[in-house]
């Protein structure tokens, strides 16, 4: 009985948050931005957010940076993320973020999005701003496997931050 | 039905956030188990006076059949999705359902001696729910 349950326990500890989402694996698409971030899976923002963020004009002011890139590139970019936009196919992750979605607004920012700002809110801010290792919600990968498109709750490792059983996060 | 009615209509007004009208029922669900799971705990130390035993009794089984319908309607998706195989959110339902029901007939079997058995299977299978979750 005893070995029964010491094997069965941690199979009980799975993920409860499920959130992956498709890699890029396209080696120019991943490094197409690299200078400043990862590349964003298309799976966070409707086609409308991701028309507007890699129009030429919008780009030549991407928060605050110039981004130059070659015509077909920024096709390339549109492309894969016309495909494989939230509302571009009816898949479990994709419901999430787009049922969230206010039907008369353009999301710019990923965290803006309702469903990801949720998830994130109650959060100590300590945990993001002033830690010098994340710094911003933007930098996704700093917490999560967000190359790999594994957003899981129970993946999650927040720098220079503990989760105990007991008392949740606290700072190491 | 007035206090889940009463239940709801508190948590949408203390939850519903600024996102644009955005409606995060799994934070509900999340906070509603904080809730029951405090609940469970008043009624198991309330035993002595028989009045407030049962106030905090019939509270904790409203509270865990709220907080379990809140947790079907938020993670729908996932509870009924097996595509990629029998995941903690699976024990997580499984176990809650057993408590929710265990609580329940608990409140039922009231006040005969056998609800004692039943209200330990739920308060215990609610707090390995919990705990599955949280760990």
């Amino acid at each position: 009985m005893k070995k029964i349950i010491f094997v069965k326990i941690p199979f009980l500890f799975l993920s409860l948050l499920a959130f992956k989402v498709e890699p890029v694996i396209d080696s120019e698409l991943k490094s197409g931005c690299v200078d400043c971030h990862f590349v964003y899976q298309a799976e966070f923002l409707p086609k409308q957010s991701w028309i507007k963020l890699l129009n030429k004009y919008e780009l030549a002011n991407h928060f605050g940076k110039k981004v130059e890139l070659s015509k077909s590139l920024r096709e390339k970019f549109l492309a894969y993320y016309l495909e494989n936009a939230s509302d571009s196919k009816n898949t479990k992750y994709r419901r999430k973020i787009n049922n969230s979605l206010s039907k008369n607004k353009i999301y710019s920012r990923i965290s803006k999005v309702p469903y990801i700002k949720s998830k994130h809110e109650d959060l100590d801010k300590e945990m993001f701003i002033d830690n010098p290792k994340v710094k911003s919600y933007s930098n996704c990968k700093a917490c999560h496997k967000a190359e790999k498109g594994i957003f899981e709750e129970d993946e999650v490792d927040v720098p220079n931050w503990n989760k105990s059983f007991f008392f949740g996060w606290s700072m190491e | 039905m007035k206090l889940l009615l009463a239940f709801i209509l508190t948590f949408s007004f203390l939850y519903s956030n600024d996102n644009d009208s955005y409606v995060d029922y799994e934070k509900w669900h999340e906070y509603s188990s904080y809730i029951t799971l405090g609940l469970i705990g008043a009624t198991i130390l309330s035993t002595e006076n028989r009045g407030i035993h049962e106030t905090f009794g019939t509270l904790a089984g409203v509270s865990m059949v709220g907080t379990s319908a809140l947790g079907i309607y938020a993670h729908s998706e996932d509870v009924f999705d097996l595509s990629e195989g029998w995941q903690k959110i699976h024990w997580h339902s499984l176990i809650s359902s057993i408590a929710t029901i265990a609580l329940v007939s608990t409140l039922i079997e009231a006040p005969e001696e056998q609800h004692q058995i039943l209200g330990m299977i739920g308060g215990i299978s609610a707090v390995i729910s919990f705990s599955i979750v949280k760990w």
